[in-house]
């Protein structure tokens, strides 16, 4: 197997071989006069020039024809020899010509290949052995001057010849071997101070990484330092701001309530709606902080997707309504019921992005879809489209719409208001939760936000009213009148998937036609917004010729016109359609036909409680309510006193402490941060003595998820965030109240 | 195909320095040319060199050595010659016969350049008187003025064979009064330099 040479030994062996070359040329010229001198003594000038010559004739002749190979070399070997014999032929076999043997083979040596003895060794044998057989067969050499041979002799001086060829060839080889080692150790020791300056350049590199890394690590811990500050000052800034706004909001609401002049009326309005701009841009400002920091977590838990939609939805309907505009929203049916997710967070992006398409929206729909995009195993990933009509956004300003405190353009700002942040923040809250989220938009048609989510199939076994049937129902013909075609689609495809056969109509006109030819309907679905012929006209002229036939008005939100009529309708529902709502209405209407009108409204489950002494009757809690800001206990006062409650008022949480020793409080509003003794404290207070235990509700300006958890870790049964709306406190008083009556009812007498 | 060249280049070399070596040896091997108009002079006949020798009052047989010194096989024999001279030098007159050599040749010259302590005679003529025609040859004549042996020194050209030393076995069967022993034909057959100048 040949050895791969390095290349400096390579070079190293060329440059020995020009040496040497350059050295022969000297030897072979001095050879060549020797050869001439020694023409004097016996005249062999024709030997001197015809050999010598000859031999030079060979040696350079063979290194012309072939320069790249070392054949040359082994030529030299033998025409050193030639010179040998030469010179012994020119001296009449002078025995100290033969020294010339040893020169030459000693002259090899610079050539550090032992192979090259071979061909004088072997020339200088066979020269002496075919003499000497010659001189002692008889022949008689003409030229010597020994009469004989011996054997004896020639063994002799064959094998100290030998041996001196050995030697030099030995010495070649250990030369060579001497020179590759040497020059191997060489490489080796430059390639150990290499491998030395790069040790100790990265050791270099290592102690600056280090410096870097430990500077990096301050940096690190700083940041965190300063963003946990911020977190701090957040949460401060938060609990600052909102107290007072729980006093501005509260007492607006209030003075509401009061017998005010229209001029005072428009200005509460005012204050209002500035109160609520304010806290979303609060709300805002605090989110988008918290997810720049880091510090936004998502509460991952098992919901329903279609409440989270359709509380939206809610949210949305009296402003549709007012607007004019229709909100339809579609569940595939490939989407999972539960999934497990951020409800919160998904409902914040959903409301932000349907609010955004309900503002600039004046006419047509605000469509809500979802779909299911993938899954994998119990993984899926799902797509919301919120799709609206409205005046559309230019293709040069999209890119901009999720830079945050960015909005279409400043005008946007002045006429529909708002922080600019709040497609910033869903954009990260998406992210957040494994998505994307993606705008088209064409100015005056209106535009589509389409995001994906990743979540996992819930486990929670909910009811599927998308897949119930209506038990003995199938087949009924139902007649629906819609202008937006959507909706009339949307209500299409979940009544096909109920079994039952659906006639679509756009308008009142239409539907009349088809029940001119056609009366064979069990149930007729009417929109109440319709140009031309809106829903109360329409039922008028149906109930003219159907009068038994079942009626349901799909109406909107602060639309009274429904309770003017009822003995037109079987049932009034509010757009948006909740889909759990128009299952129970339809059965109930195919259930026992025919059947005169009896009037049902879901809006029952939505108005909320009026202010009224009453509530307490219903109601009855006595009340301790925990807080240190004067105006808030006053407005607290004032709303509790107006619910028909005689309240009990306590500056700090040692105070309350007292009073509940005092009196057996049903409930404590307590608030979180309070002089003396804070609410946290007082809370784990109460609930470590043996004494009565009441209902204790967190009522704080502490807007964080931290917060919450704190309230709840310390012993408090529930928290309401300040700014407090008056719905909210109302359903925490009548949850409380029945909890307790029920509580009360289940002890043994 | 170079190396086809070089095969061929290193066999002519070889084969040219070869012939060279043997050119040279055949040459001196063959035997020299007999001269025109040579008369050769057998062993035993009474030979007239009167005035042509040194004259020396003792009675002794004379050894002639015909040498040249600008002959090469002149040269070879030197050494066996002056080992007869310290041999028989007491018993026989040895006298050296220089052939023409340079211009500016003299006996003292050579007898200072060879380390001879014999007389040299300048005179080609003997040789033919002799029946010498090459050189080095020897010429025994015995106390009678008739020639005893005339012939090579040595088969070989250094004298290295004992065995054929002819002039010392033709010598000593002289001094012991015997007669000349039967030498084989190469002791007469010269195989030297012409005569008068070397042509080998």
């Amino acid at each position: 197997m040949m050895t791969e040479v390095p290349d400096d030994i390579k070079n190293y062996n060329i440059a020995t071989t020009k040496r040497s070359d350059r050295l022969i040329d000297y030897f072979l010229a001095l050879y060549f006069l020797l050869g001439i001198i020694f023409a004097f003594f016996y005249g062999t000038w024709l030997i001197a020039f015809g050999v010598g010559g000859l031999a030079l004739a060979a040696y350079y002749g063979v290194k012309f024809l072939l320069p790249s190979s070392d054949m040359y070399q082994y030529v030299l070997g033998a025409v050193l020899g030639v010179f040998m014999a030469q010179f012994i032929y020119q001296m009449h076999g002078l025995f100290e010509m033969h020294f010339f043997a040893f020169i030459g083979s000693t002259i090899l040596i610079t050539y550090q290949k032992w192979k090259l003895q071979l061909p004088l060794a072997i020339f200088v044998i066979v020269h002496h052995a075919l003499f000497s057989y010659l001189q002692n067969s008889g022949y008689g050499i003409y030229f010597t001057q020994v009469g004989y041979f011996e054997l004896q002799v020639f063994i002799i001086h064959g094998s100290l010849a030998t041996l001196i060829f050995l030697i030099c060839g030995l010495w070649s080889y250990q030369l060579r071997k001497s020179n590759e080692l040497h020059i191997g150790q060489t490489l080796e020791m430059a390639r150990l101070q290499k491998e030395a300056l790069l040790n100790e350049q990265s050791k270099l590199n290592e102690e600056a990484l280090m410096v870097a890394y430990e500077k990096a690590e301050d940096a690190r811990m700083a940041a965190e330092k300063a963003n946990e500050a911020k977190s701090v000052f957040l949460a401060t800034m938060s609990h600052e701001i909102r107290t007072p706004m729980n006093g501005v909001m509260g007492m607006a609401s209030l003075l509401a309530q009061t017998k005010l002049t229209a001029e005072q009326d428009d200005y509460i309005d005012v204050i209002k709606t500035s109160s609520d701009a304010l806290l979303t841009v609060i709300n805002d400002i605090l989110d988008f902080s918290k997810i720049e920091s880091g510090n936004m977590d998502l509460d991952v838990q098992d919901f329903d997707l279609r409440i989270c939609i359709e509380e939206v939805m809610d949210v949305f309907a009296g402003k549709a309504a007012t607007q004019g505009v229709d909100l339809v929203y579609q569940i595939e049916t490939m989407v999972p019921t539960n999934i497990i997710g951020d409800n919160i967070r998904l409902r914040q992006v959903l409301i932000n992005l349907v609010g955004n398409a309900l503002k600039f929206t004046k006419e047509g729909e605000v469509f809500v879809k979802v779909k299911l995009l993938q899954t994998d195993g119990k993984k899926v990933k799902l797509g919301f489209d919120v799709r609206d009509s409205g005046i559309g956004i230019p293709a040069e300003k999209l890119n901009r719409l999720f830079k945050a405190f960015s909005q279409v353009d400043s005008s946007t700002t002045r006429k529909y208001g708002g922080t600019g942040l709040g497609l910033a923040i869903s954009e990260r809250l998406i992210k957040l939760m494994g998505g994307t989220i993606s705008v088209e938009s064409e100015v005056g048609r209106g535009s589509n936000f389409s995001f994906t989510i990743e979540a996992v199939t819930g486990t929670e076994a909910k009811k599927l009213y998308a897949h119930f049937n209506i038990a003995g129902n199938e087949g009924k013909k139902v007649l629906i009148v819609d202008d937006n075609n959507t909706n009339l689609s949307i209500l299409k495809a979940q009544l096909e998937l109920w079994k039952l056969v659906p006639t679509l109509a756009l308008s009142g006109k239409q539907a009349l036609k088809i029940l001119e030819t056609n009366q064979n309907f069990q149930l007729i679905i009417t929109d109440m917004q319709m140009p031309m012929m809106d829903g109360i006209d329409l039922a008028r002229l149906i109930r003219q010729k159907m009068p038994l036939v079942p009626l349901i008005l799909l109406s909107s939100v602060g639309d009274e016109s429904r309770s003017k009529y009822p003995q037109l309708f079987n049932a009034v529902l509010t757009k948006p359609v909740k889909q759990a709502q128009l299952f129970k209405v339809i059965q109930e209407q195919l259930k026992d036909q025919p059947k005169a009108p009896s009037y049902i409204s879901n809006a029952e489950m939505n108005s909320a409680e009026e202010l009224s002494a009453e509530f307490a009757v219903k109601y009855p809690l006595n009340i301790l309510v925990a807080e240190d800001n004067l105006v808030n206990q006053k407005l607290a006062r004032l709303i509790l006193t107006k619910l028909g409650y005689t309240p009990d008022m306590a500056s700090h949480g040692l105070e309350a402490v007292r009073m509940l020793e005092e009196k057996e409080y049903d409930l404590i509003l307590m608030d979180m941060r309070m002089p003396e003794m804070d609410g946290l404290e007082a809370t784990r207070y109460i609930r470590m003595s043996n004494g009565y235990q009441p209902v204790i509700i967190a009522m704080t300006a502490n807007a964080l998820k931290e917060d919450k958890e704190l309230c709840l870790g310390s012993g408090m049964n529930d928290y309401i965030s300040k700014p407090i709306k008056i719905e909210v406190l109302i359903k925490s008083l009548a949850g409380v109240s029945v909890g307790l009556i029920t509580a009360t009812s289940q002890q043994p007498a | 195909m170079r190396k086809g060249v070089v095969i061929l280049l290193i066999t002519i070399i070889a084969s040219a320095i070869s012939l060279l070596f043997w050119y040279n040896d055949i040459q001196y091997r063959l035997p020299t040319p007999v001269p025109q108009g040579y008369h050769p002079v057998t062993t035993g006949a009474m030979l007239n060199l009167s005035g042509k020798l040194p004259f020396i009052h003792n009675n002794k047989p004379m050894f002639l050595h015909f040498f040249n010194p600008s002959c090469p096989c002149s040269r070879f024999n030197i050494q066996h010659f002056k080992s007869l001279v310290q041999l028989y030098g007491k018993e026989v007159n040895f006298i050296v016969v220089a052939m023409a050599g340079d211009k500016d040749m003299t006996a003292e010259k050579i007898q200072d350049t060879y380390g001879l302590a014999i007389p040299v005679v300048l005179d080609s003529t003997i040789a033919a008187n002799c029946g010498v025609y090459s050189t080095p040859q020897a010429a025994i004549i015995n106390t009678d003025g008739k020639l005893y042996y005339h012939g090579n020194y040595n088969k070989t050209r250094y004298c290295t064979d004992k065995r054929t030393n002819y002039a010392q076995i033709a010598l000593e069967a002289m001094l012991k009064n015997s007669s000349l022993p039967g030498f084989d034909a190469a002791a007469g057959i010269a195989y030297g330099c012409t005569l008068p100048r070397c042509s080998k």
